[in-house]
């Protein structure tokens, strides 16, 4: 059974001494949804308890090691870790930070030099004919032996080497030897008495100087060959440094957990604060727990005597609105997320969850209604549920199951119209009438007739809403009230008669059922008001009034024709559905004789366009002729205070 | 094809390109992830390993780079973007889209004056040189500039030259910046609106009004850095104001830049249209400029996601583009001098 599970509205009142122990019962207990209680407790001199978080900076030096090493910290059993311990924790975080900066700098610098010997290698290998783009084969010895001229080795990027013409009046020469996408390798040559002010000058065109390493001399082949082994021993070294970083994390790792788990506790706790009102020494906190888990609530607080915890019907609490939490049976749950989507009911109102996954489940069955399909929607339904935990894969396993059944009553599988046909005649049937090939007509008609049945539920809904919240206007005289109920039926049957040449209707007929109820229409508010004893009145101009009531009225005639139409759709779709696999099997068959490949890859992309079509347009149908006529939304959900493991800082 | 039917080309495939390239944008996690960087090769790899910057930074020594260097590569990133938009259904050749090198010209020329005032001659570091291609002058030219009177002669056939050389230096050689600013960039904001009469119809009006507001919205916040830094007086704001109004006349305007101190401007700022907007999103006005800023950001993002036309979508994601590189500039910019995160992250606008 669906419903809105009942809340009670909790005031807990206690002193300052008090106040962390009632925060850890509330983040623990998982069923107290907290609100500011600013809104409840306006009077006296008040402050709210929130001060500076202590546990934020152990927590940042914790993201710290995070972004370091690259670890996700994990919720871990805390409870060998005392609160009493945060300072020893804190001492310890900040220790073990300050090691994995010490060997992830040691792991930079081993990278650092591993990049300082690769692009040195780069550079000799150009100069040496060898592996390089542009080769430039010079002995190195001999750039050395320059006595009065410094030669710079290093990559411009493009967009500098281009403003080097720039400095053409200037007494240097960059000899350019390379080019990929982003730089310009060379290297450059200056008059050493003026070397200083063209490194300004590369500075500033944000050249990469290479530095040869000192070993480097002889040849450019020596010089690569020698480089050649220093890269190798970089990446030795690199790794060693590296393993040594995550040898340590992982002797760290379930430490950290704890640690963090412990930390991440008292920190979302403490945020608590900023609900919580002071009034001098005392504290003051408000929020709803569900009726159902308010014994076990109570039970928290029989150890804090000087704590007063009061619990009251949520009727008795004017001030704050009351969240909803909505209790569904199996079958529905998972078709709550379409309720969330649309608006959560609020707390009075009904929880439509029940309607919505009936209705959901048989319009998608209906439109697409094919026994081996439905199957393959309903397995893939359960994989997505089961590995990714996806709601929508359970909503998918019961539209499969539907989508079989109707599959079944269609004659429909796989595409194939007649593969049930020799079951059904061994039970003696010889004619499905919805084979939606053979019975167009009967097909669309149902359709029609399903959205008929549909509306005169919700307009039902709807009245029974109105009167629990008796509100007449709505329930009664409204176009969705008992007025417009009568008005549809009649018209519907007035327009039945006709089509089966019967007799119904007559002026009586016409002036009572028809007449009459569109003039309650027009009338609705006054009427409303009359009900409720505050007499007929019109608020506005009897002009305005007219006017915006006839084209209401007009507007209320044409909603009843479009969306009784509307669920031509799902005749519409049932058609579709046969008519894209014909085309399948027409495929199929041109390809040679049923080709397996043709029909797997045919059902397949019917399975995914139509299934996700039809979901789309059941939701539509959902939300638009169903919902628009008894529904509201606008409810608040109920979130129990938890802690949030999956960050560690906001 | 008459001009009117030219500009109504329709562009749908660029304004899908345009919403599909918006959707790669940086998002909230990035800046996080950006901001928790210690190091300019660490925002510059991250940059090229999970952004959509990954291509701009394609071949780039990420672990080596120089913060200039790789801001350069941004900016560059942001042109190249907008060359591959206009040349998708080639509409480059329309007057309108080239609104993008206009600005550049007149920044660049801009640059070089202050240059010329400072009397120093680095303008080549940051030079677009990538730009050189499709401006009306040649930007290597310009750098090597080193007087107004070489200044006029690189610009003798472009539109600018009258303005500077109805600006010419002051016998002491003295350049009235910021009355060359207003002049270029009143100049812009015409050329702009101009443009626009092509299009017709709902699509001008509503560019118009964008770029209307946003011309307000770039007088307030320059007219409320003048008043609260150097309260200056009614005259010399508006001397240096886009002589352009949209949603405050002139006469409201007038009296903004007439008040007290920068508290009574925002008291009568409260009064009109954009006052009541900011208060009405919830904006914090305990910091007035940095709110003015969100709310100018906020306007775009709307304008863009309620954009369907080409003109409309094209110009607000220009903005967009523009606004997001230079968060990741600031940033970078933060980190390089070790700012504290929090500083930085108050800069960045989202």
């Amino acid at each position: 059974m669906s419903s809105i599970e009942k809340m009670m509205f909790a005031d807990i009142a206690g002193v300052e001494s008090d106040l962390d122990a009632v925060l850890d019962i509330i983040s623990s207990c998982g069923c107290f949804h907290m609100e500011n209680a600013a809104a409840v407790h306006v009077s006296g001199a008040k402050n709210t308890a929130k001060r500076e978080n202590p546990y934020t900076a152990p927590l940042k030096m914790l993201a710290e090691i995070g972004t370091l090493t690259g670890i996700k910290l994990e919720r871990a059993d805390s409870s060998e870790i005392r609160d009493s311990d945060a300072e020893k924790v804190r001492t310890d975080i900040s220790s073990i930070r300050n090691r994995v900066q010490k060997l992830k700098a040691e792991v930079k610098k081993a990278s650092d030099n591993m990049n300082a010997h690769n692009m040195a290698l780069e550079q000799v290998l150009h100069l040496s004919g060898g592996e390089g783009v542009g080769a430039l084969s010079v002995d190195i010895e001999q750039i050395f032996a320059c006595k009065h001229i410094k030669v710079r080795f290093g990559r411009l990027p493009v967009d500098s080497y281009e403003k080097l013409s720039f400095y053409e009046d200037r007494n240097f020469y960059f000899l350019a030897y390379g080019r990929d996408k982003e730089y310009t390798y060379g290297f450059c040559f200056a008059p050493e008495s003026e070397s200083e002010e063209i490194d300004g000058i590369l500075d500033s065109l944000y050249f990469d100087r290479i530095r040869l390493p000192d070993f480097v001399h002889g040849s450019a082949e020596d010089a690569a060959d020698s480089l050649k082994k220093n890269v190798e021993e970089d990446k030795a070294e690199l790794e060693k440094r590296k393993k040594a970083l995550a040898d340590y994390i992982e002797e760290k790792r379930e430490v950290l957990n704890k640690y963090f788990t412990k930390l991440k506790t008292m920190h979302d706790t403490f945020e608590l604060r900023e609900k919580v009102m002071m009034i001098r020494d005392k504290f003051y906190i408000v929020g709803f727990v569900p009726e159902r888990d308010s014994e076990r609530f109570r039970k928290y607080f029989e150890g804090l005597k000087t704590v007063s915890l009061v619990m009251k019907p949520c009727s008795e609490n004017g001030e704050i609105e009351t969240p909803v939490k909505l209790r569904n049976n199996k079958f529905a749950e998972p078709f709550s997320m379409f309720v969330d989507l649309y608006g959560l009911p609020a707390y009075n109102d009904i929880n439509p969850t029940n309607f919505v996954a009936i209705t959901y489940t048989l319009l998608f069955g209906i439109m697409f209604g094919d026994l081996g399909q439905g199957l393959v929607i309903s397995l893939l339904g359960l994989l997505l549920w089961k590995w990714k935990k996806m709601t929508l894969g359970r909503i998918m396993e019961r539209l499969g199951i539907s989508s079989m059944i109707f599959g079944t009553l269609y004659g429909s599988v796989f595409g194939y119209e007649e593969l049930l046909d020799p079951m059904y005649e061994s039970m003696g049937i010889s004619f499905l009438p919805f084979k939606a090939i053979h019975s167009i007509n009967n097909v669309l008609y149902t359709a029609i007739g399903i959205g008929i049945f549909i509306i005169i539920i919700s307009v039902i809904v709807n009245m029974i809403m109105g009167l629990k919240d008796k509100d007449y206007t709505r329930a009664l005289f409204s176009n969705n009230g008992l007025a417009g109920l009568v008005f549809y039926c009649s018209l519907l049957m007035l327009l039945l008669g006709g089509m089966l040449g019967l007799n119904v209707g007559g002026t009586v007929y016409v002036i009572c059922l028809i007449v009459l109820p569109l003039v309650i229409m027009f009338l609705r508010e006054p009427l409303g008001d009359l009900v409720k004893g505050k007499g007929f009145h019109i608020h506005e101009s009897l002009g305005d009034f007219i006017a915006a009531n006839f084209f209401e009225c007009f507007e209320f005639l044409l909603g009843y024709a479009t969306n009784t139409l509307s669920f031509v759709r799902v005749g519409g779709f049932v058609l579709s559905h046969a008519g894209m696999m014909s085309v399948v099997l027409a495929l199929a068959e041109m390809s040679g004789g049923m080709s397996p490949i043709v029909m797997i890859l045919g059902n397949l992309f019917v399975i995914a366009l139509e299934g996700l079509l039809v979901g789309i347009q059941v939701l539509r149908l959902e939300f638009y002729e169903m919902f628009s006529r008894y529904y509201t939304g606008g409810g608040k959900a109920f979130k129990p205070v938890s802690i949030n493991y999956d960050e560690i800082i906001e | 094809m008459n001009k009117k039917s030219r500009g109504r080309r329709n562009l749908n495939a660029t304004v899908a390109k345009m919403h599909a390239v918006y959707g790669k944008r940086l998002k909230q996690e990035d800046y996080s992830a950006l901001l928790s960087c210690t190091s300019v090769s660490d925002a510059a790899g991250y940059l090229k390993r999970s952004t959509y910057f990954s291509r701009a930074l394609e071949g780039v020594d990420t672990e080596n780079i120089h913060r200039g260097n790789l801001e350069n590569i941004l900016r560059r990133s942001l042109i190249e973007n907008y060359f591959r938009i206009i040349g998708f259904e080639k509409i480059g050749g329309d007057e309108f889209y080239n609104f993008i090198i206009v600005k550049t010209e007149i920044d660049e020329i801009l640059i070089c004056i202050l240059h010329l005032n400072a009397g120093t001659g680095d303008h080549i570091t940051t030079l677009p040189i990538y730009m050189n291609k499709y401006t009306s002058f040649n930007l290597m030219e310009l750098a090597r500039v080193g007087s107004y009177d070489e200044l006029l002669s690189l610009t003798e056939k472009t539109p600018y030259y009258s303005i500077l050389k109805a600006n010419k230096p002051d016998e002491s050689g003295h350049i009235n910046y910021p009355a060359i600013e207003l002049k270029l960039r009143t100049y812009y904001s015409n050329r702009l609106a101009e443009s626009l009469k092509k299009f017709g119809g709902e699509t001008e009006k509503r560019l118009r009004s964008y770029i209307g507001t946003q011309i307000d919205m770039i007088n307030i916040i320059n007219s409320y850095r003048m008043k609260r830094y150097f309260n200056a007086d009614s005259e010399e704001i508006k001397s240096r104001m886009i002589p352009i109004y949209m949603r405050i006349p002139e006469q409201k305007m007038d009296e903004l830049y007439s008040a007290r101190d920068d508290k009574d401007f925002l008291e009568k700022l409260s009064k009109t249209y954009y006052g009541r907007e900011i208060t009405e999103k919830g904006f914090d006005m305990k910091n007035p400029e940095m709110s003015l800023v969100q709310f100018r950001f906020l306007q775009t993002k709307r304008a863009f996601s309620r954009s369907t036309t080409a003109p409309e979508c094209f110009y607000t994601f220009i903005q967009l583009s523009e606004i997001e590189v230079k968060n990741i500039i600031r940033i970078i910019e933060g980190i390089r001098y070790s700012l504290p995160t929090k500083e930085i992250a108050e800069l960045i606008i989202t």
